[in-house]
């Protein structure tokens, strides 16, 4: 091998060094801050998503889940109002456990099915314009699942059951 | 059961944990540079190499086990068929498990494992030559020659296609759906095969160039007329791509990346919100993802032209094949659940195309088994597994080319933006599974 060779590789050796720790410095300072609510096994990682800045004035906010979520010992409650073509909440992910009981509590302006999809069988309730209905399904299996409104093809929530 | 509002599948797998996105991003950089420093300066596979099989040859060449195999995959093809034109409006018609997890992903290890098999028993090509047979026609005879620098341009926009039907087409698990695009598919390729010759299907079969580009992957490589057993990383390094294939790898590394992206928070709701239609978000989306892989890659090779004493603009056909580890990389991670839950449901009602309670196979009566959604973790581990191993394998070959391709003092700085690209799709690929 030629010195030239050698030299280049020295240089390169330190270049790429120099670029793989910044690089790992940029990752880890900029991602971890995210990774907390996803992760962290509290009660916060229910209720930190709120209603998204652009649904309309005029529509209620969500209420977060009134439960602890990371227990399977209680049910977790999702509030769903649909509105004016919209969902609260709109395609928000809920972290939950595997035997953990889904509360559903809709009210909804028009006719419409909200449809679980579990794995299985699946969910399914009739929710009547005006009237608040409610209705519950158990996660039984361990898999990220939506939770839909087939009236306006919309994901309400994204249930990452664990 | 209720028919998912996207997909087929009911269920998706959770997010990658964090902790693996980052330890997963780490390994891949400093693999990464580790190789590009440490590993060898001249080039290590300018053989294929590997041992001749002369009888299985023999055997796959034969007339009649040709003959067989391309009647066994017709007769299959033909029976999904009929569930797609006389079966039920319902997701427990075979057809659309058959075509997006058995045809779409299943074509992937088939091609692993079995190298050219799908071109070898493509449907289409079997139709073709009947028609060309009763017409007393050569199939590779067509009206107008196919200008070579076509290559695969074709087929790159058919892949465009599928992954439009596969992830923004509104009702794509409806059968009016499912006929217009199997029609388009069936017309668009058999008459042009009329027209341009048989070499039209390995053109603009979408399937077909997906399949016999994973094959360069394989154990399996054909060289002159013999069958060999080679290693899989001097085979791809001895691939030569042809034109259009980067738009090819392109349109699948960024329809797959479109599939995860279209899972996170950010692009639902802000896609639910928008007074714009949605298939106009995915139909962007899909164009984007696609355009950005194409863009950053071609640059990243052009870059080597500085270097090299070819024009810039022929190192990215040059230098695809280091891309294909990556693109099966990804293809596990999103697909192989779903390949072995899904696959076995299509399994079970392919007995009864019709859905009148037929067992022609005897599988009607199996169950889904499903328990290997209960190991989470070890879903988790196989993903982030896929992801960075398949990287590391790109960086190989990527390495190995350019050490061939570029003078030996230049070749590490000639492969460095080429190598930061490689590691942005990693990090981006385990970003997305972690799926924000």
């Amino acid at each position: 091998m030629s010195r030239s060779t050698c030299t280049i590789r020295g240089a390169l050796l330190r270049g790429a060094l120099i670029w793989g720790a910044v690089a790992l410095g940029l990752l880890l300072s900029g991602c971890s801050p995210t990774a907390e609510p996803q992760n962290t096994a509290s009660p916060s990682a229910v209720s930190t998503p709120s209603a998204p800045p652009s649904s309309p004035a005029e529509s209620p906010t969500w209420v977060p889940p009134s439960t602890p979520a990371l227990s399977s010992d209680h049910p977790v409650t999702i509030n769903i109002v649909i509105a004016k073509g919209k969902t609260i909440p709109n395609g928000v992910k809920i972290e939950a456990r595997v035997g953990q009981k889904v509360i559903l509590k809709v009210t909804s302006d028009a006719d419409d099915k909200i449809q679980a999809h579990t794995g299985g069988a699946g969910y399914e309730m009739q929710v009547r314009a005006g009237t608040p209905a409610k209705g519950s399904f158990t996660l039984d299996s361990p898999g990220s699942f939506k939770v839909e409104s087939h009236h306006l093809d919309k994901i309400i929530v994204i249930l990452n059951a664990r | 059961m209720l028919i998912p509002l996207h997909g087929i599948a009911s269920r998706r797998d959770l997010p990658l944990p964090f902790s693996f996105v980052v330890a997963g991003a780490v390994l891949a950089l400093v693999i990464s540079f580790a190789i590009l420093i440490f590993a060898w300066r001249t080039p290590r596979f300018t053989r294929v190499g590997g041992r001749n099989l002369p009888r299985l040859t023999a055997v796959v060449d034969s007339r009649a086990v040709q003959l067989i195999a391309r009647a066994l995959v017709l007769a299959t093809y033909a029976w999904a068929g009929l569930a797609m034109m006389a079966g039920q409006d319902l997701l427990t018609n075979p057809i659309f498990g058959f075509v997006f997890v058995w045809m779409w992903v299943g074509l992937v290890p088939i091609s692993l494992l079995l190298g050219q098999f799908w071109r070898a028993t493509n449907p289409l090509r079997t139709i073709h030559r009947g028609l060309c047979a009763i017409a007393r026609v050569d199939p590779e005879q067509g009206l107008i020659s196919l200008a070579a620098g076509i290559g695969v341009w074709p087929a790159a926009i058919g892949l465009f296609g599928f992954g439009w039907l596969e992830l923004v087409q509104p009702d794509r698990t409806t059968l009016a759906v499912l006929r217009i695009w199997a029609l388009a598919w069936l017309v668009i390729l058999v008459l042009g095969a009329i027209v341009f010759g048989q070499r039209w299907i390995g053109a603009a079969d979408p399937f077909e160039v997906y399949a016999s580009t994973i094959a360069q992957m394989s154990i399996f490589r054909r060289v002159g007329d013999q069958l060999r057993l080679v290693n899989p990383l001097a085979g791809l390094n001895a691939w030569h791509a042809p034109p259009g294939a980067t738009a090819v790898v392109a349109a699948l590394l960024g329809s797959t990346a479109f599939d995860s992206f279209t899972n996170t928070s950010w692009w639902i709701q802000t896609v639910q919100n928008s007074a714009l239609p949605t298939v106009l978000w995915g139909t962007a989306g899909l164009l984007t993802m696609i355009i950005i892989v194409f863009v950053t890659f071609s640059l990243g090779a052009a870059w080597m032209g500085r270097y090299g004493d070819r024009p810039a603009w022929e190192y990215p056909r040059l230098m695809v094949g280091s891309l294909l580890p990556i693109v099966l990389g990804y293809v596990v991670a999103h697909y192989a659940t779903l390949l072995i839950v899904e696959g076995q449901r299509v399994a079970i009602n392919f007995s009864d195309p019709l859905g009148r309670g037929w067992n022609t196979f005897g599988s009607a009566e199996m169950g889904v088994n499903s328990a290997i959604f209960n190991h989470p973790t070890g879903i988790a581990v196989m993903q982030a597994c896929a992801i960075v191993g398949g990287h590391v394998f790109g960086i190989i070959c990527a390495h190995e080319k350019a050490v061939a391709l570029l003078p030996p003092d230049r070749a590490v700085r000639g492969q460095l933006p080429l190598l930061l690209v490689m590691i942005g799709y990693t990090c981006a690929g385990l970003f997305l599974l972690f799926s924000p």
